[in-house]
């Protein structure tokens, strides 16, 4: 029998402050309640230990400005780690999937990286999905995000990558945090489509939320035909949670994990550490096993007042007959925004360029600035070759580094070559991002 | 002078030493089957001939009989019930017997989700009895955290059922892990009359020889125990033989050294490993039989082979056998074994020559190779199946998962170790393996009774854990099932330290112990907010008394 991999990482000695949501004691009763239930004694689980994230694992999907020494820290290292140990665990065919039970969690963390936003700072899912393109050659992976926020930082990632579909069901920005994840948000010119917003009304109960994945994520799921599902696997949906307003039960958790069968889930969020972590987690464990999970019940009476599915349907229908077209594909596609990094109150200002290219995803350059107000001056350029780069925007790609090098107008310049496996920083000196 | 006896499979060992390390007598005693007593006291003697009764200050031993009763299904008839309460499918948890459930539940923060029911446990206890079960073993979730539920069975059966043995599980354990706590509440259940009334007669056999010294039982976890305190836990003397072994090593060995203990045996070899001075702990509990339990134990792995594993030729290779079907062939046995190819390469003098020759010739003319050379073959192949399992034991040491930040950043990593050779055909084999793990080595005569020494010098262990939730206003023992409210003050974790070290005083005086110093072996705390309110703290501590010997054996004597 093939077994589950479960690495549980609870990160007891870490907290973002003494009170705050992420503490120490998030997972304490996950803790209890997997260990008592003796989980780890089944022969449908093995457990594994965090092997520590290297830094260019990291450099492969962060640019960390103005340079990795400032951002990373062991909990990150050990977190991102986690769900790598867990990935090549699956790829050498030792389990059938797993489930990396990680603290800190990682998907508002974009692309640029000044600090810790919503919680996170190192995009783990994304780390995850990289490193397996990188190590063992995967062209086409999915993630699909049920964190009740908006993944916006593995949006931003992958915005303008055709090989990622990234799917993220959330309950509506206009009511939560981070305020993104319309219906509108599709992809790039590049990536139309591999971008899949379903923001869902505050209330949203179990039949809703699987409603939405059999008829929308499921049949785009079918449609990609991916190598590789990654469940982003946010908690915070639970009806008891203090952060968010949704009415998903332990057990509607449990048949989200049985339809949607995902290889890797990764932990996101999930604040209501007494009333939902502990029953969650485990029907989640118990679904990947394909065991039963009709006994888990939270302590508190299921809730009755939910949205009703003649609400959701409509907004199914609505997402499932969207008319917008992609943008034109032009030589250079301009996108600009403001990041605001609620956790560290930084701002940061960006502005990218995508080659519109036909051969490859396109170049992408970024000139950011971050302060402690709007509208930083940008000052950083990132430089990133994705994956399948073909040789014409490579030599464009030269061509930008020789120039920021002459005209030295940028503190940092960072090399992302993901095609290449290649990372560094130049700010005055060239430093390499370490493979061990 | 000490005395150490460790029942094995084939042989009993006993050792006599005295407190400066000087060994004064050793014994080899065939192992009657069916008869431990008969094994021991007759060990005894051989060890006792010619040395005073009256200089005797402790004996020690390590007997089987636990192991035994299990395997061979010899236990009492006992029920399992447990108290689930919502959560896994109480029948696909790995309990070793079928679990009898009843409602019931409390949370991981000891609050009862759901009552226990008198009805439905008065109307089961009564047929469990009606089907001739003379003892239960009630084992509820979360009962460490909250442990009313259990007593509330407890009561209903000694009203209704006098006589009826109870045993509740979180008296006898507490960490987290609900299977292997009931399993264990299930063995204790079961074997206690059985231990008991053996130690009873292994104390009158002692007793008759003149020996006043007190008697110890020797534990899984390599610490010994008065027999009186042992008679209370007879679970925690499973596997204490290759506890002994490992303990006998320490002795051998100079202080903060690291080792892997290989004791080979005729049908098995176990290893264990000592880092630093320090025997490795199983981080979850012994295993018997079917049963996983919460027993403290050390970390051995048990490699299928040893001198007597049968040796065959299938197609054109040398092949190793399964399990063991008698003595090596030099002995008078039926197959080539191991041990042969020793004797034939000249290295063990144990068994005739001759007849080794003969059986290295036979598996060489099936090979078409001179008798050298099969000897050598199949030499390889048991140092193989031995680094293999050794392999796999330190890959298993340094994935053991961590759940800090600072664990991950301080990884377990085997650094350089001698491997040091016990038992019987320790001489031949042990350098062998160590030039193929490219490790020191060291096989001295009287690792022959390692098991014996460890056994005389073992001191005592135990532990005490204190869980705190100070929200919640309770603390508990985990390993006594204390359960009592925490006392107001502002003390946190300077409180819960003191208030451990009382328990653990007041613990070593139950087990018959004194002057025990424990160590503080864990601390962690954690706030509890609500609301963005820190209400309390959940403290979790450990204080042990660790296992090591009472002195090491002097330099001349290891020769």
């Amino acid at each position: 029998m093939k077994q589950v991999g479960l690495l549980f990482f609870p990160a007891f000695d870490w907290s973002l402050g003494n009170s705050h949501p992420e503490r120490e004691e998030r997972l304490l009763y996950t803790r209890d309640q997997i260990f008592e239930e003796g989980i780890m004694d089944l022969p449908q689980y093995r457990e594994y230990a965090p092997k520590l994230a290297r830094e260019k694992d990291v450099a492969r999907t962060h640019a960390l400005l103005p340079g990795p020494e400032h951002i990373l820290t062991p909990p990150h290292l050990v977190a991102a780690g986690g769900t790598l140990t867990l990935a090549k665990a699956l790829m050498d065919g030792e389990i059938e999937r797993g489930f990396a039970m990680v603290r800190p969690p990682g998907h508002h963390a974009m692309h640029t990286v000044y600090g810790n936003r919503g919680f996170c700072t190192i995009n783990n899912v994304a780390v995850l999905a990289n490193f397996l393109r990188h190590e063992y050659g995967l062209k086409r992976i999915a993630i699909v995000d049920t964190d009740v926020h908006h993944g916006d930082g593995t949006q931003d990632i992958f915005y303008h990558d055709p090989n990622v579909l990234y799917i993220s069901i959330h309950q509506d920005g206009r009511t939560l945090y981070p305020g993104s994840g319309f219906t509108g948000e599709r992809g790039g010119p590049r990536a139309w489509g591999q971008t899949l917003n379903i923001p869902l009304p505050p209330g949203t109960g179990d039949d809703g939320l699987l409603y939405v994945l059999e008829e929308l994520v499921l049949p785009a799921l079918a449609e990609f035909k991916p190598e590789l599902v990654i469940n982003s696997a946010g908690q915070d949906n639970h009806f008891t949670d203090p952060l968010a307003n949704m009415q998903i039960t332990a057990k509607g958790y449990g048949d989200l994990t049985r339809l949607l069968k995902p290889d890797l889930a990764v932990l996101e969020g999930g604040y209501a550490i007494e009333t939902a972590l502990p029953y969650v987690n485990l029907a989640i464990l118990l679904a990947m096993a394909g065991m039963d999970y009709a006994g888990i019940n939270e302590e508190y009476p299921a809730p009755v007042d939910t949205v009703p599915l003649s609400m959701i349907k409509p907004l199914v229908e609505s997402v499932r007959t969207m008319k917008t077209k992609a943008p034109p594909l032009r030589e250079w596609h301009t996108a600009e925004r403001g990041v605001f990094y609620d956790t560290e109150y930084i701002w940061e200002k960006r502005s990218e360029k995508i080659k519109g290219c036909l051969d490859c995803p396109g170049l992408h350059l970024t000139y950011t600035g971050s302060g402690r107000a709007p509208g930083p001056r940008p000052e950083h350029l990132v430089i990133r070759l994705p994956f399948d780069t073909c040789p014409s925007c490579r030599l464009e790609a030269e061509k930008t580094l020789a120039e920021a090098q002459k005209r030295g107008s940028f503190r940092t310049v960072y090399w992302q070559d993901q095609a290449g496996d290649r990372f560094f920083y130049l700010d005055g000196q060239i430093r390499e991002m370490k493979d061990g | 002078m000490l005395i150490g006896i460790d029942v094995g499979g084939t042989y009993t060992d006993g050792v006599a030493v005295n407190e400066e390390g000087e060994i004064l007598a050793v014994a080899k005693y065939p192992t009657l089957r069916d008869n431990l007593l008969e094994s021991l006291t007759g060990c005894l003697d051989q060890v006792m001939s010619g040395l005073s009764p009256l200089q005797v200050k402790r004996v020690s031993v390590s007997t089987t009989l636990l192991t035994n009763a299990v395997l061979q299904d010899k236990l009492e008839k006992t029920a399992l019930l447990v108290i689930p309460g919502p959560g896994l499918d109480p029948t696909v948890l790995p309990f070793g017997v079928r679990p009898n459930v009843v409602a019931g539940a409390i949370d991981f923060r000891g609050r009862e989700l759901a009552p226990v029911q008198p009805a439905q446990v008065k109307s089961l206890l009564m047929e469990l009895i009606e089907a001739g079960h003379s003892g239960v073993a009630v084992a509820g979730k979360f009962a460490q955290r909250n442990n009313s539920h259990e007593l509330k069975v407890e009561s209903y059966a000694l009203e209704h059922y006098p006589g009826l043995r109870v045993e509740l599980s979180h008296r006898l354990c507490g960490s987290l892990n609900f299977p292997r706590r009931a399993n264990t509440t299930y063995l204790t259940a079961s074997s206690r009359t059985l231990f008991r009334h053996f130690l009873d007669q292994l104390e009158a056999g002692i007793r008759t020889r003149g020996i006043t010294a007190p008697l110890y039982v020797l534990k899984a976890d390599g610490g010994t125990l008065p027999l009186a305190a042992a008679a209370r836990t007879p679970v925690e003397t499973v596997y204490s033989g290759p506890a002994a072994s490992v303990l006998g090593v320490l002795a051998l060995l100079p202080e903060a050294e690291t080792a892997v203990v290989m004791d080979i045996g005729g049908s098995t070899t176990d290893l264990g490993l000592i880092l630093d001075g320090k025997p490795l702990l199983s981080s979850r509990g012994a295993e018997i039989g079917l049963f996983k339990t919460q027993v403290h134990s050390f970390a051995v792995t048990s490699a299928n082979v040893g001198g007597d594993t049968p040796v065959e030729v299938v197609g054109g290779r040398i092949n190793l056998g399964e399990r063991r079907c008698g003595p090596a062939y030099c002995l008078g046995g039926s197959a080539p074994t191991p041990t042969d190819a020793l004797r034939y390469l000249g290295l063990c003098e144990h068994g005739s020559l001759e007849l080794a020759r003969e059986g290295m010739e036979s598996l060489a003319s099936s090979l078409a190779v001179a008798p050298p050379e099969a000897a050598r073959a199949v030499m390889e192949q048991v140092v193989e199946r031995i680094a293999t399992s050794f392999r796999q034991m330190v890959q298993c040491w340094e994935d053991e998962p961590a759940y800090r930040v600072w664990e991950v950043l301080h990884p377990h990593r085997m650094k350089r170790f001698k491997i040091f050779g016990v038992g019987g055909a320790a001489q031949g084999i042990t350098p062998l393996v160590a030039e193929q793990l490219e490790a020191q080595w060291e096989a001295p005569e009287i690792g022959r009774v390692a098991n014996a020494l460890g056994a005389a010098l073992a001191v005592p262990t135990f532990s005490c854990s204190l869980r705190a939730d100070t929200g919640a206003g309770l603390y508990s023992i985990a390993e006594t099932g204390v359960q009592l409210p925490w006392p107001n003050g502002r003390g946190g974790m300077e409180q819960a330290r003191n208030l451990l070290s009382k328990h653990f005083r007041q613990r070593a005086w139950e087990l018959g112990l004194t002057a025990a110093a424990g160590e503080i072996t864990r601390e962690e705390v954690f706030n509890v907010v609500r609301d963005s309110v820190t209400e309390g703290r959940i403290i979790e501590i450990g204080m042990e008394l660790k296992a090591g010997v009472m002195t090491r054996v002097k330099g001349e004597e290891r020769q």
